[in-house]
């Protein structure tokens, strides 16, 4: 595997805080396969501390980017640093990584798989014995340590895969669809497990293509359509970037039409409530009296749009039905 | 934060790749089950040789008078012919036809005068008549008036024609068998090898683990490692087939001991190595061109038909080394690692020519693993979609 070339970028979009805490930088970054273009000038951070949703449709280009972090993509432009240097075998070290393609030896015991892995990161064997112990614990899996892969049901076998990605203590985890296929119990194990990265100081980022999870799990999150980064930041950040707040309105059996009396942009009604989106200088005062001159006001919500909304403003509508929750 | 991690060197890569391909085979029950089964084939072979060396003895039955020497010289002749000879006296010619019939005897002789048997046996004939002829004609002698001395003194004149071997060589069938199975074990062997490399590659491409070893070693590691990990397993192979053969050859005193020797086994394993090289250098790289099964099969198609073809021809030169084609076949690296042991077993190859054909085997070994890594190196991360030999080589790593 080649190195990735360095190159001198300013800094991404999407890094909120310094420099000093960003860990992981991708700059630029740009592949094609023959007339696809599968990633065009990407640049996103993982800083320290911080878990960092990567969000796009299919095809969106959200495994390249992570399979160019490891080498196993070689993108025609752009850089990929860690703690300012490029990506060598020293940070690779330092990294874990759950690919969107599962796949472990389906022979061996899962502690020797575990344990080998941790290995083949430079961690010394009894180490990487005790670790694998200690994280299949943690996954409930002790008592399963000594079976090969292949007995173990789909759920757990997920799990072995998060192991094998834990088992370093990766200061960098990069995980590639790693809620795909999970039940709610292990959706809330593995939110767990990357909080507690994070508060040891790791950076995670991971893709999805689910915006309900992206929205309870990630600290920052990056769009990504088409190849391109669409938005970045926080969900705040990203609901904001869509544009104006939404007022939401909804009055028992009012006596007319709440579009005469509520004004803005119509997002969507129903003949008791209404969405608008509306500007900044909007008067909430005049159009709640207004809104009690035709009945009981039982809502009165005046926010950012949802982040479901704010990704249809930013990708369409085809595309949002894609990533819909 | 720092987790207990360092950076890891290729050589390290190698090494844990290798132990791991190592662990997963050996302790492997297929693997362990398939080298006790050769073993006692090997075994099998030798004891059931044993067993078809060591003739029964010919059983003659004797009924009535026989001239007095007749019994001293069958036995004589018999250890001549390197054969036994067992005597029993019957009381009737009625009691012989019953004891062949039952099997008990194998012929009898009536009077001193008729050979009764089922049917003609050219060797027992050959056994007894002259036997009984002499002893007749001893009888003969003393009736025509020579003394004892007379007697002795023109049968000492009568010895046998004394035997003139040109180009003796008293292990030629020995050679022979050990030249055919010294071809066969490393033919066997070397295609065992090649197909683990094959399976190995195969799996982790198949099974997409291939990704996450990657994302923390280099590819060139990865084949590396794994062809020195069944590299390792395959000369356990060869060490303990050949090593078995030559406990089983002591074992039942086999006429191949003396050609089996420990020499002969050092130069298979060096065989047996470059043939494995070369063969798993090929096989490493077609493997990783498939996602699949089916396309595996597809892209070693032409391989599997080139190692037909030098089988083939192994087994030709295998029972006639000394031809001209045999020769041809034992320089070249594709058929060398099997043709030239053969050859050196049956004692014709001179050792000017096996350096010169395992010189040439090893530099063809080294340019085709250079070739088959590029393509490796290149192919073996499309875990998405089947590649041909010509697209990989032209990819960009």
């Amino acid at each position: 595997m080649r190195r990735i070339r360095f190159l001198p970028v300013p800094d991404p979009p999407g890094a909120p805080t310094g420099q000093t805490d960003v860990m992981l930088s991708i700059s630029d970054l740009s592949k094609r396969y023959g007339e696809i273009v599968a990633v065009d000038s990407v640049s996103l951070s993982v800083p320290r501390g911080r878990i960092v949703g990567f969000v796009g449709p299919n095809g969106a280009g959200k495994s390249t980017t992570m399979r160019s972090i490891f080498g196993l993509v070689e993108p025609d432009h752009g850089s990929i640093t860690w703690d300012g240097a490029p990506v060598g075998p020293a940070a690779l070290a330092r990294f874990g990584y759950m690919p969107e393609q599962r796949g472990l030896y389906p022979k061996m015991k899962i502690l020797d798989q575990v344990a080998f892995f941790a290995e083949l990161k430079g961690v010394d064997r009894a180490t990487a014995r005790r670790r694998a112990a200690e994280i299949l614990a943690s996954l409930d899996l002790a008592d399963r340590s000594a079976e090969p892969l292949e007995k173990l049901s789909h759920g757990n076998q997920q799990r072995v895969q998060l192991a094998v990605s834990l088992a370093t203590d990766p200061e960098l985890l990069v995980l590639d669809e790693p809620f795909n296929g999970l039940d709610p119990v292990a959706v809330n194990t593995l939110q767990r497990a990357l909080r507690e990265r994070v508060e040891v100081g790791a950076g995670v980022l991971f893709s999805s293509h689910q915006l309900d999870l992206v929205e309870r799990v990630c600290d920052e999150l990056v769009i990504i359509v088409r190849g391109r980064v669409r938005a970045a930041g926080t969900v705040t950040d990203v609901r904001r970037s869509a544009g104006r707040h939404h007022l939401t309105v909804e009055v028992d059996r009012p006596t007319a039409p709440l579009g005469d009396v509520v004004t803005g942009t119509l997002v969507s009604s129903t003949t008791r409530s209404v969405v608008v989106a509306v500007d900044d200088d909007t008067e909430l005062d005049r159009v709640l009296a207004q809104a009690r001159s035709v009945g009981t006001v039982t809502r009165f919500e005046y926010d950012l749009p949802s982040l479901q909304d704010a990704f249809t403003a930013i990708a369409g509508a085809d595309l949002a039905a894609e990533v819909a929750a | 934060m720092s987790g207990p991690t360092g950076t890891i060197s290729s050589g390290r890569a190698v090494r844990l790749i290798a132990r791991r391909e190592l662990q997963a085979r050996l302790l492997s029950k297929a693997f362990l089950v398939s080298l006790a089964v050769t073993i006692a084939i090997v075994f099998g072979a030798f004891g059931i040789g044993a067993l078809i060396g060591d003739s029964d003895p010919v059983r003659i039955g004797l009924v009535g008078a026989q001239p007095p020497q007749a019994a001293a010289n069958v036995e004589a002749i018999a250890e001549l012919q390197d054969t036994e000879v067992e005597l029993t006296e019957l009381d009737s010619r009625d009691d012989a036809e019953a004891a062949i019939d039952t099997g008990e005897i194998d012929a009898a002789i009536v009077d001193g005068a008729e050979l009764v048997m089922r049917e003609t046996d050219d060797a027992l004939v050959a056994l007894v008549t002259p036997a009984w002829q002499q002893a007749a004609l001893v009888e003969g002698m003393a009736v025509a008036g020579l003394d004892d001395d007379g007697v002795e003194a023109a049968l000492t004149a009568a010895v046998p024609l004394r035997i003139v071997e040109l180009d003796a060589d008293p292990d030629s069938d020995a050679k022979e068998a050990v030249a055919f199975a010294s071809v066969i074990l490393l033919f066997v062997s070397i295609q065992i090898a090649g197909a683990y490399i094959m399976m190995g590659v195969f799996e982790e491409k198949s099974t997409k683990v291939v990704e996450l070893v990657l994302s923390s070693i280099r590819a060139r590691d990865l084949l590396a490692g794994k062809i020195v990990g069944v590299g390792v397993i395959g000369v356990v192979q060869v060490v303990a087939l050949a090593g078995s053969a030559l406990i089983a050859a002591s074992v039942f005193g086999s006429g191949a001991l003396p050609v089996l020797s420990f020499s002969l086994i050092g130069t298979a394993i060096v065989w047996f190595l470059l043939g494995y090289l070369l063969y798993g250098a090929i096989f490493a790289a077609g493997a990783s061109l498939a996602p699949r099964q089916e396309d595996a099969q597809s892209t070693l198609g032409p391989v599997s038909v080139v190692l037909m073809l030098s089988y083939f021809g192994a087994i030709f030169s295998a029972s006639d080394p000394e031809s001209v084609a045999s020769r041809i076949i034992s320089w070249l690296p594709i058929t060398a690692p099997f043709t030239m042991p053969g050859r050196m077993a049956s004692g014709d190859a001179l050792w000017w020519e096996v350096v010169g054909s395992m010189a040439l085997t090893a530099a063809a070994a080294a340019v085709v693993l250079l070739l088959a890594e590029r393509i490796y190196v290149r192919s073996i991360i499309h875990t998405d979609r089947k590649l041909g030999w010509r697209e990989a080589w032209s990819m960009r790593s």
